[in-house]
């Protein structure tokens, strides 16, 4: 970006140079990145609710079939799936929890006015 | 010795999730994004918020941005539309108006001033005229690439950087 050359000569460039701000101000970063951590958990935290509310609608619609498998399999086997079932979702709330400064989104919640 | 990274990196390293990179980013052009928004806003006090809110939909929308080179004139681009945003709020118009009538009647450095004289001059340029002034005679852009940031056409850049600046000779009483 190359300067205009009416710029070099400018009278008004002293009066320009007056109003400058410092080139860096910590305390402005600092504000600057603490509006970023608190969007990032917001961030976070909608797309949580969002799988968890996920979640929930999948487990009310999967509920026949669970019922209809849980009455076929029988008690012995019917714990082995309930071990296993909890097994994935600690599972799944370990690694979500190692995640939890997840990436930005690809696209801009704003437009569902989230933020 | 060491060599400062580039935007491109600095984008892509942001993108990926680091805060140090976007940190740097914050640091490089928090100057001229401030400085650019205090001479386009008539009350000072919103320029910052205003910064500050430039840089966290930067950090948002990071992932739109096409070529990290760009990132000066993106960020000048948010910071334009930002200020046109905020500037149709004007809520706390009467309280901002008091302050600055209450700062005319300090004791003011020489520099201190000659800020106040040229943003009381530059209050009385219409909004386009005045950031195409803060960014060509302020800030030094180029007439084409202020003309991609505020997306007017070239030769209305160069008119309103040409008007502007004969109406701020006028103002502040230099000589042109």
């Amino acid at each position: 970006m190359t300067r205009e050359p009416e710029h070099e000569t400018d009278p008004l460039a002293a009066f320009f140079q007056a109003g400058e701000v410092p080139s860096v101000d910590p305390a402005f970063r600092i504000d600057v990145m603490e509006a970023v951590a608190r969007r990032r958990f917001r961030i976070g935290l909608a797309i949580r609710a969002g799988v968890l509310a996920g979640l929930v609608v999948l487990a009310g619609l999967l509920m026949p079939v669970v019922d209809h498998i849980a009455v076929s399999l029988g008690a012995p086997l019917l714990e082995l799936l309930v071990i296993l079932l909890v097994t994935g979702l600690v599972a799944f709330a370990g690694q979500a929890w190692l995640r939890r400064h997840p990436a930005m989104p690809a696209f801009s919640l704003r437009r569902f006015r989230i933020f | 010795m060491t060599t400062e990274p580039t935007d491109a990196a600095l984008v892509a390293a942001a993108r990926s999730g680091s805060d140090a990179a976007f940190s740097r980013i914050v640091d490089r052009y928090q100057s001229p994004v401030r400085s650019f928004l205090r001479r386009i806003c008539v009350y000072e006090s919103d320029a910052d918020d205003i910064a500050q809110e430039v840089f966290l939909t930067a950090w948002t929308r990071l992932r739109l941005l096409d070529d990290g080179a760009k990132l000066k004139s993106w960020l000048f681009g948010i910071a334009w539309r930002q200020s046109r945003m905020t500037a149709r709020s004007m809520a706390r118009s009467r309280k901002r108006d008091q302050d600055w009538h209450g700062l005319q009647g300090r004791s003011e450095s020489p520099d201190r001033e000659m800020h106040l004289a040229m943003q009381q001059a530059l209050a009385q340029l219409p909004d386009d005229q005045r950031a195409a002034v803060a960014l060509c005679l302020a800030g030094g852009w180029t007439h084409q690439d202020a003309a991609d940031v505020l997306e007017m056409p070239l030769g209305t850049v160069k008119s309103h950087v040409s008007r502007g600046r004969a109406r701020l000779v006028e103002l502040l009483g230099v000589s042109g």
